[in-house]
């Protein structure tokens, strides 16, 4: 069998090909990008780690690889007229299919094992000792995932090729078979994409068996009973099940691909054609509108093309239809046209589109070649310029037409969905989609003007699609955005501000690379090849052609363009690279640690004017600090630090003069002109004017912008002495910057070593008089005091009424607020549109602030404010005496029908928590992680939504925690952190939840509050910070003796969930 | 590779017979591209002569394997073609009238390759083949190459030499020499002539002088039918005293054929088939094949008006 596969023969073919070197190098850095880019959470085990990468081996690597490869195995003789001769050797199917899908099988297994080597390389220094463990897997994973997965592959190009005897089909098939399949793992919370989750329940059942790679089954839980509960049944039935398709398929190849055509070869190659080109010119129509039909009929009797639209459809209809009026688990929006086209446009379209309008520019610019027509035409007077401009029309039209038929497929899904219909919103995405694609065609068709080997053009495209869309450049080190081909800031638009946060930087953007495809078309024109193998003009004969002076004029263009960009993006400080961030964070610590160990003054109030100007997207800032000696030692020096990457700023320091200024880590040390005696106080002013161009898309915190405008001030003024929290803590990247290991003890092991964090040092007055432009309001945190006008202007006086979490942050927005009282508290709730008392935002933030207020401790303040913020990619967000709330999330959702619980309801709960879990105590203390921010924060939830809706709404929001958890470990049954030391998001959130409804349902809800109300009275009290095992020990007082196992398995335990939630009767998690 | 060939003479040489009945294909759209076609064939070089269009590269497909006919047999030697098409694959080398190469391998390379593929083992024996052939088509210069950077000469004799691969029993040309300069035809002729002398060499081409010089025996197809066949001799001589040639214009008379005009150093020249003297000024010239070919597609003209 083996010498059937003939493989030396195979490879002496194959190892002459660039094409199979390339794809290989490809893998392989694709694989080191992956494995340096970990998407592998924290903590994880050498085993799981090495999973979760070779989940993108069949997903990601082997559809691309497969449709790059196909056709120089399964069509070579086709794609090299080589048909008939070997159409007339003695090569049974059978022989060609051992030949064939052999040795292509063997290549992508290849493939598959230089990931491996590539992922266990880069692995292995993070997992010592895990090196036996990862390659015994990996053998196990390239026999259970990927074998079977290249088989597939292969026998469905083999099927293709014999059938169609066409490449298009197989890049077609190739490039369906991954959009198709991201489509699905999108919607089935496959661990793949970002944001990808569980919308349709039965099409993750579904590919828990049928997933054709094996996926969903191994990274997605399995039901707890029924008949898909056995992971590996499930695994072996989809296996056999894809074994049994890759036969059916394979006994379906009747022929070669080399004689394919040899039951009918219908009317002979020249009547084939002949018939395709039929370039008579039509009577009606000019010279040239002809040339352009005859692109475009040529493009339309591809054999792909009538595949290529029914693809198209598949492709963006149930796209659009399937999560249309999904907002998050368990809550639905009342989609409208601009829900429907998001669902498509600002992700799968682009990169669909760009893809087929790759395929559309090989077709449409090497049409003569070809059609072996390239001579007559090359011979003709057609002029090179016109020539190309036709290709470019072609393309343009092309274009055009896809996208309206995109637009036509999410019509549809919105007129299945019933939802209501905006033309003007269609006409807006599409237009605002076809600039760029307009430019590809351009850039295309430039490409294939100036490249004479259809392989490289073609090449270069794929590269120019692929540094577009992914994130290659970033990974290989080029951070600027303009390395991202036609790339804009253009977002997806919302229904708080539309494209308001991105709009800005798409026209500049658009302008740049406008004047680059132009240049390089220009210079297409100059040296288009018109299709012959050899050059049709002298390079040096440019200096004489006027194309040289458009190209100088559009590259001038270009680069002044650029600069603008470039400049703007700098004096924001977003060209600064993570590894740069992350190179400033380590000197830092190297340079300034010693300075943890000097006596610092604390800041004890912060006086600010702010000027946000949101039509200008400027804030000016003027802020006084008043710093306090709280140590019992005279202060002489004081080590005052600010952002590097923020924009001029003046700062100066009361009685003191600057001794050292560290420009580069912006970094200063002030010497006092006398001592600062304990108890003593001195002021520290800081200006700063910002503006935000608009060139790169609005992220928090920082957003100025007209409807929406965000001053995080504690990310923006000085901060006093060296601040741990500063540093990096990420092990791999203190590894890389050559820092030592950072030795945090954990929350669980403080008891030996008593906590020395204080509540006091973090805490300030904040006072703020913010202006604005007229009829917007200014938010700052404490009360309202003065409200006046001036200059045309409205100005707010604010001010705590004492010491808050110094975290001051200001908004401007174009709402006036709505006003409730609970208890003494005004809850100030600030969003566009109509909202009334049963908002479940109201009612959640109103409950939570009665029960802890009455519960664990005063709110510290007279009033709370509610934000609602455009999609800049937070659900929710706590600040002291502020919280933010996404608006779609916060004011667009619905429960879906049988949900339980009310989303909406439950973040407004768990946001406002935070303002005792969080900004009264979990915070003073490095050592300390999220239990008692986070996890407790999670435990009010349960108890408001028992309270609001009943327990059957609890239990829902537990069982909706106990899927998010599944979902989001591989193995249930390995061992875990202590739930007060764990760091990951579904320790933190998912198993809090179920720790804490194990616990109300054995003691109730009394000893975890009475143990709540005592370290924040004690925190209070003391000024020190509140810990993890404080609440322990106060909750193992407030409880029965008995229950003190208990207590301790649930947060201080290390075994598996499912072994401590069977042990004590609990529900087990899978 | 010869001393196969020799081994095999003794026991195959006289069942090396092409025999083939009724032969018709149609395409879609009424297009009839064979007729009925009856041919039979021994060892030897055989041409097969016609205009464009004729049939000629139907005929060489369906006697290749690669495509079916719609009626009719091929027989070659025991073997059914159209039901056994992988048997008479094992003996047939095989020139398509244009073909293309693999890019980026040289031309030794991709010959061993093809051998594999038409079944060769992979070993030494064939790479010697490989290197015979490479010498006998004339390539050692270029042998490390890529086919695709050939000349058209170059490439037709790598052509050769792929369809020599295995010492075929029947080999079959369709239009070998097109795109040759005279030397590289006359080798080629002389390669094939040496070729032919043990086996079924089909030759199709439209170039009368190529049939006429290479084939002992001939047949003109038109229209998708075999309009004449013979012995080459017997086809010309059978004109002797019919061919006159002019500068000047012949009568109108019954039986005198107008069958071409040709330019000669710049003068036109005619040539007639008439069974006595067209006119004054005439002579009487040799006739060629060309002559017959001539006469018997305007005879075809005649028939189909």
């Amino acid at each position: 069998m083996l010498i059937n596969l003939r493989l030396a023969n195979e490879w002496r073919i194959l190892w002459r090909h660039p094409l199979v070197w390339l794809a290989l190098a490809g893998v392989g850095g694709f694989s080191a990008v992956l494995a340096m880019g970990s998407p592998v959470p924290v903590g994880s085990d050498a085993r799981e780690a090495l999973l979760r990468m070779n989940l993108f081996v069949p997903t990601f690597i082997l559809p691309f690889l497969a449709g790059a490869l196909g056709p120089v195995f399964f069509l070579r003789e086709a794609e090299h007229d080589m048909r008939e001769i070997v159409g007339s050797y003695p090569l049974t199917v059978r022989d060609w299919l051992v030949m064939r899908l052999g040795s292509f099988i063997v290549l992508l297994l290849t493939a598959c094992l230089l990931a491996q080597i590539v992922f266990i390389g880069l692995l292995a220094p993070d997992h010592p000792g895990g090196l036996s463990t990862m390659v015994l897997h990996s053998a196990g994973w390239l026999l259970l995932l990927h074998a079977p997965t290249c088989l597939l592959w292969s026998c469905v190009l083999a099927r293709l090729s014999s059938t169609t005897g066409h490449a298009g089909f197989l890049y077609l098939a190739a490039g369906i078979g991954w959009l198709a399949y991201m489509a699905v793992a999108s919607v089935t919370g496959t661990p793949l994409i970002a944001g990808s989750m569980v919308i349709s329940l039965p099409l993750q059942q579904a590919m828990l068996v049928f997933d054709p790679y094996g996926v969903t089954a191994l990274s997605s839980p399995v039901p707890e009973g029924g008949i898909l509960q056995s992971r590996g049944l499930n695994i072996a039935a989809g296996r056999l099940f894809w074994l049994l398709v890759c036969v059916w398929l394979v006994r379906g190849i009747g022929d070669l691909p080399s004689r394919a055509g040899r039951k009918s070869q219908i009317g002979g190659p020249a009547t084939a054609r002949s018939g395709k080109t039929d370039s008579m010119p039509s009577r009606r129509l000019s010279g040239r509108l002809e040339h352009l039909r005859l692109h475009l009929r040529y493009f339309r009797r591809d054999r792909v093309f009538p595949l290529l639209i029914g693809a198209w459809f598949l492709l963006l209809g149930p796209e659009a239809y399937s999560g249309i009026d999904y907002a998050e688990p368990l809550a639905r929006i009342v989609p409208d046209s601009r829900d429907a086209l998001n669902r498509v446009m600002w992700d799968v379209l682009p990169m669909a589109a760009a893809f087929l309008l790759l395929y559309a520019a090989d077709r449409i610019c090497r049409m003569y070649g070809a059609l072996g027509m390239q001579e007559l035409v090359a011979a003709s007077p057609y002029r090179s310029w016109a020539l190309v401009m036709h290709q470019v029309a072609s393309l343009w039209i092309i274009s055009a037409v896809f996208l309206a038929l995109a637009g036509f497929a999410v019509l549809l899904a919105q007129i299945v969905a019933q939802s209501p219909f905006q033309p003007t919103e269609y006409l807006l995405q599409l237009g605002l989609t076809f600039s760029q694609m307009a430019l590809f065609c351009v850039l295309f068709t430039a490409v294939h003007a100036i490249v004479k080997l259809r392989f490289v053009a073609n090449l270069l495209n794929f590269l120019l699609v692929v540094l577009s869309f992914s994130s290659l450049a970033p990974a290989l080190g080029f951070g600027h955005p303009l390395w991202r081909p036609l790339a804009t800031p253009l977002m997806q638009p919302d229904h708080y501000w539309g494209f308001e946060g991105s709009l800005a930087g798409y026209m500049p953007y658009l302008l740049f690379w406008a004047a680059m495809c132009l240049a390089a078309l220009s210079i297409g024109i100059f040296a288009f090849h018109r299709n012959m193998a050899f050059a049709q003009v002298r390079w040096r004969s440019i200096m004489r052609s006027p194309l040289l002076v458009i190209f100088a004029v559009l590259i001038g263009a270009a680069i002044w363009q650029g600069k603008t960009i470039h400049n703007n993006l700098r004096s924001e400080g977003l060209l600064v690279s993570a590894e740069q961030r992350a190179a400033q964070r380590a000197g830092y610590e190297r340079i300034y640690s010693v300075w943890a160990q000097k006596p610092q003054p604390a800041v004890a109030m912060v006086r600010s004017l702010v000027d946000i100007y949101p039509d200008e997207n400027r804030v000016h800032l003027r802020t006084t600090i008043q710093l306090v000696n709280r140590t019992a030692q005279p202060i002489e020096q004081v080590l005052i630090g600010r952002g590097p990457s923020v924009g001029p700023a003046t700062l100066s320091f009361e009685g003191a003069s600057v001794l050292h200024a560290d420009q580069a880590l912006g970094q200063q040390i002030f010497k006092l002109d006398r001592p600062m005696q304990p108890g003593e106080s001195a002021n520290l002013r800081f200006e700063i004017q910002l503006d935000q161009s608009g060139f790169a898309p609005a992220s928090m915190p920082l957003v100025l912008r007209p409807s929406f405008s965000s001053v995080p001030a504690y990310a923006i003024l000085p901060v006093v002495g060296f601040r741990r929290e500063l540093t990096l803590r990420d092990p791999a990247a203190r590894r890389s910057q050559g820092l030592p290991e950072l030795r945090l003890t954990l929350p669980s092991l403080l008891r030996q070593t008593p906590a020395a964090g204080s509540v006091a040092d973090n805490e300030a007055v904040i006072e703020t008089i913010i202006s604005t432009k007229r009829a917007h309001s200014a938010i700052a945190q404490g009360e309202l005091i003065r409200k006046w006008q001036q200059g045309g202007r409205d100005f707010y006086h604010y001010r705590t009424s004492g010491p808050i979490r110094n975290m001051a942050a200001f908004y401007s927005v174009p709402w006036q607020s709505r006003q409730w009282q609970v208890g003494s508290t005004g809850l100030q709730v600030y969003a566009p549109g109509k909202f009334g008392n049963n908002n479940p935002n109201i009612l959640g933030a109103s409950d939570t602030l009665a029960w802890l207020d009455k519960e664990v401790a005063p709110y510290p303040g007279k009033d709370l404010r509610m934000i609602m913020v455009p999609e800049l990619g937070i659900s929710g967000f706590a600040l002291p005496q502020t919280i933010l709330i996404s608006d779609r999330l916060g004011m667009r959702t619905q429960p879906e029908p049988g949900a339980g619980f009310n989303q909406t309801y439950r973040r407004a709960a768990h946001e406002t928590a935070h303002q005792w879990f969080g900004h009264m105590i979990g915070h003073g203390l490095a050592e300390e992680r999220g239990f008692l921010i986070e996890s407790l924060a999670k435990y009010a939830e349960l108890v408001m939504v028992e309270q609001r809706y009943g327990e059957d709404a609890m239990q829902s929001v537990v069982t909706f925690e106990r899927d998010r958890y599944r979902q989001s470990r591989l193995n249930l049954e390995n061992q875990v952190a202590p739930l007060i030391d764990a760091e990951e998001d579904e320790d933190m959130y998912s198993r809090a939840t179920l720790v804490f409804a194990c616990l109300r349902k054995h003691l109730g809800d009394e000893p975890i509050l009475a143990a709540l109300r005592q370290i924040a009275d004690e925190s209070r009290k003391t000024g020190r910070a509140a810990t993890s095992l404080g609440f322990i020990k106060a909750f193992k007082t407030s409880s029965e003796p008995g229950d003190a196992e208990l207590i301790e398995a649930m947060l201080l335990g290390s075994q598996s969930v499912n072994a401590v939630f069977k042990w004590q009767g609990c529900r087990p998690v899978g | 590779m010869h001393g196969h060939r020799e081994a095999r003479k003794l026991i195959e040489v006289e069942v090396f017979v092409l025999q083939i009945r009724d032969l018709v294909k149609c395409y879609p759209g009424g297009v009839r591209a064979l007729g009925g076609i009856d041919l039979t064939v021994a060892n030897g070089m055989f041409g097969l002569l016609g205009p464009n269009g004729a049939g000629k590269s139907s005929l060489m497909r369906i006697l290749a394997g690669l495509q079916l006919p719609d009626r009719g047999s091929v027989q070659f030697g025991s073997i059914d073609i159209v039901a056994q098409p992988m048997e008479l694959r094992r003996r047939l080398g095989y020139l398509p009238q244009s073909f293309g190469a693999y890019p980026y391998i040289g031309c030794r390379a991709l010959l061993r390759h093809m051998a594999v593929i038409k079944g060769l083992p992979d070993n030494t024996a064939t790479a010697q083949q490989v290197d015979q052939l490479i010498e006998l088509t004339n390539l050692e210069q270029h042998a490390s190459r890529p086919v695709t950077t050939f000349s058209g000469g170059m490439r037709q004799r790598f052509g050769i030499a792929q369809a020599l691969l295995g010492d075929p029993a029947l080999l079959i040309l369709d239009e070998p020499t097109a795109g040759l300069d005279p030397g590289e035809r006359l080798r080629l002729y002389n390669l094939l002539s040496q070729l032919s002398a043990d086996r079924v060499v089909l030759l199709s081409t439209h170039i009368v002088d190529d049939a006429e010089q290479l084939c002992s025996e001939v047949a003109i197809i038109a229209g998708g039918q075999i309009v004449a066949r013979g012995m080459t001799e017997q086809l010309v001589q059978s004109l002797d005293g019919c061919i006159w040639q002019s500068t000047e214009e012949a009568s109108r008379a019954p039986g005198v054929v107008l069958l071409n005009t040709a330019y000669l150093r710049g003068k036109p020249v005619s040539r007639y088939h008439s069974e006595g003297c067209p006119g004054t000024g005439f002579a009487p010239v040799p006739p060629t094949l060309e002559d017959r070919y001539f006469l018997e597609l305007l005879r075809r003209g005649t028939e189909q008006c």
